[in-house]
């Protein structure tokens, strides 16, 4: 079983809903050792097998929700319950709440589930991120790296 | 969401009256697109029923005009995130067809593993976390997972064997970037191609054990008399090329589709509805493979019907199910012989094109069905006109008539149970509207 897994999911040709693979991107230059990165397009099936093979797990994803400008939320999603989308684009997708949901219920859940939110704004079909999201993705970068040097130091 | 939320999302309302009654769920899962069914009854029958979908329009097809031909097949990948080969396979097939290029044996085989991979993952994920629930009594997979955990594994695993596939031949697995008109931008490598044979063997014995499991199912009885339609290639199951046929003895080739189909608009819908030339309903997708080439599937596909006693033609069209778990396992054992066979690595990937002014046209058949494209090009290659008939599009009429059966045979089950039953009616054919809003709203008028 790998360690730690961090992994951006989204469509990056969708606008705003790149948020996860731009923090990617940028986690990508720091070379952390025995850590995982990925990018994904949130297929269900790729994100359980990657939850019941890695130990800790962080989620980056961009979300739908009425919110100020540049808001991010982290959520331990085994201690508190995904805020469901109101939307989904797809009744062949799953939403991240089912897939964690669908995880748990086939005892696949990693043993710790962090996932970092990002409220996006606009999901139209074109590459960039607006500029109050890539100011979030720049904070969730800091805490996601910040948090890793923390628990890298506790090893 | 949780399926107490879906619960209360679903805002079941019966209204009862005298002469009217009317159910309404504001939100139907596991269906995609928006949405209603209207029944009016006269004197405890069924006289009309119409299934009413609010799909916006999304003009790929005016979107192509102007653009490369060589675009034509990433852009029409993005019509579905769950078939996007499918798109790809009738485009490039289009093109070709346009530019008077005939594909070597080695690429026709490789579109065809393409393909396989794109059945085994689009059949599972709705046979196992869409349409079984209905047949258990479940409001969804994540209330059926806790009862049937291993299931539930096992097709996750059969799926990603079909992602695997796609991703390794193609790239990636939603949207893949190695499909080109002419070929393929790489040809794969034999050994890579190799360490999918185990993966495949153990998808291929998960999906007999599929078969099996569903065989165990209740099947709404329903039985209908179905024109089917699908490619009918004379030495191959139908997928990525062959002539269309019917079951009334068409056989043509898809350049003289438009002679005999047609596509009209209906009030009640923004996706057209398409018929046979005459206004004859048809069916497509999985039924009509069965019905029209089954004899062509392989003895270990035979053999995993026949241990269920299943039958040879298939007229209740809650039986797809178990025909979807079957093809399965067809696409996981043809997918085993196309790679098994594989000595092409050193070979042309593409094969030269030189643009033309003409018109091309190209039919593969999409897990749901025959989807059907056309193109016309100008002398520069860039594309003047194109039209693209999607699977669900032409099923939406034979959609309409099993529902009118199915209610008028049930017509006394109470409301919420003739609304769980119409939902599962439609899900039979595993509609697809891609990017669309869900909303079924269902109104039955007694008067």
């Amino acid at each position: 079983m790998g360690e730690v897994l961090i992994a951006g999911i989204g469509n990056p040709s969708r606008a705003d809903d790149g948020a996860g693979w731009t923090v990617i991107d940028r986690l990508e230059q720091c070379q952390f050792s025995n850590i995982t990165l990925s990018k994904q397009q949130g297929d269900i099936a790729k994100l359980l097998e990657q939850f019941s093979s890695h130990s800790t797990v962080y989620l980056i994803d961009a979300c739908q929700l009425e919110a100020p400008l540049s808001t991010w939320f982290r959520i331990d999603a085994l201690k508190n319950p995904i805020p469901h989308n109101a939307k989904q684009t797809s009744t062949h997708g799953f939403t991240l709440s089912e897939a964690i949901e669908l995880a748990k219920n086939l005892g696949q859940l990693p043993n710790k589930l962090i996932v970092y939110a990002i409220v996006g704004h606009d999901f139209s079909m074109h590459e960039g991120l607006s500029p109050s999201v890539l100011q979030a993705t720049d904070a969730v970068y800091q805490a996601i790296t910040q948090e890793i040097e923390k628990c890298m130091k506790k090893a | 969401m949780t399926p107490d939320d879906k619960e209360k999302e679903k805002k079941l309302k019966v209204k009862a009256g005298a002469k009217t009654r009317t159910i309404q769920v504001d939100y139907l899962a596991r269906v995609e697109g928006e949405g209603a069914m209207f029944i009016k009854t006269k004197e405890g029958k069924v006289t009309d029923v119409e299934l009413r979908i609010f799909e916006p329009p999304r003009f790929f097809e005016a979107l192509l005009r102007g653009r490369e031909l060589f675009d034509a097949p990433d852009i029409t990948a993005r019509i579905c995130g769950i078939c996007p080969v499918a798109y790809q396979m009738s485009s490039v097939n289009a093109m070709e067809n346009a530019l008077g290029v005939t594909m070597p044996r080695h690429i026709h085989e490789l579109r065809r593993l393409l393909y396989c991979g794109e059945w085994i993952e689009s059949h599972t994920l709705h046979m196992l976390m869409l349409h079984a629930p209905d047949f258990l009594g479940y409001m969804d997979v994540i209330a059926m997972s806790k009862d049937h955990p291993d299931i539930i594994k096992r097709g996750l695993k059969l799926k990603k064997a079909g992602n695997e596939l796609i991703q390794l031949l193609a790239g990636r697995e939603i949207h893949p970037i190695n499909v080109k008109v002419g070929g393929f931008y790489k040809l794969p490598e034999k050994n890579h191609l190799r360490t999918l044979i185990d993966p495949l063997k153990e998808a291929r014995d998960d999906a007999i054990a599929l078969v099996e499991w569903f065989n165990t199912f209740e099947f709404p009885d329903l039985v209908r008399e179905y024109e089917c339609v699908c490619l009918v290639p004379d030495d191959e199951y139908p997928m990525a090329a062959g002539p269309i046929g019917s079951t009334s003895g068409l056989n043509i080739s898809p350049d003289e589709y438009d002679d005999h189909f047609k596509e009209e608009h209906v009030e009640r819908s923004t996706s057209l509805h398409s018929t046979m030339t005459g206004g004859k309903t048809y069916i497509t997708g999985p039924m009509a493979r069965w019905n029209l080439r089954g004899h062509l599937l392989p003895e270990i596909v035979k053999q995993a019907a026949a241990s269920i006693g299943f039958e040879k033609e298939v007229n209740n069209p809650f039986r797809m199910l178990l025909l979807r778990a079957l093809e399965v396992v067809y696409a996981c054992d043809e997918a085993l012989r196309v790679i098994e066979e594989y000595d092409s690595e050193k070979a042309a990937p593409s094969v030269p094109l030189t643009k033309r002014a003409a018109t091309g046209y190209g039919a593969t058949e999409a897990p749901r069905g025959l989807l059907y494209h056309r193109y016309r090009l100008d002398e520069k290659g860039l594309i003047e006109d194109a039209k693209i008939v999607a699977p669900t599009s032409q099923n939406q009429r034979v959609i309409e008539e099993d529902l009118f059966d199915f209610v008028s045979q049930n017509i006394d089950l109470p409301d919420n149970e003739l609304t769980w039953k119409s939902e599962q009616t439609i899900r039979n054919y595993d509609p697809c509207i891609s990017c669309s809003a869900h909303f079924l709203k269902m109104e039955r008028v007694d008067g």
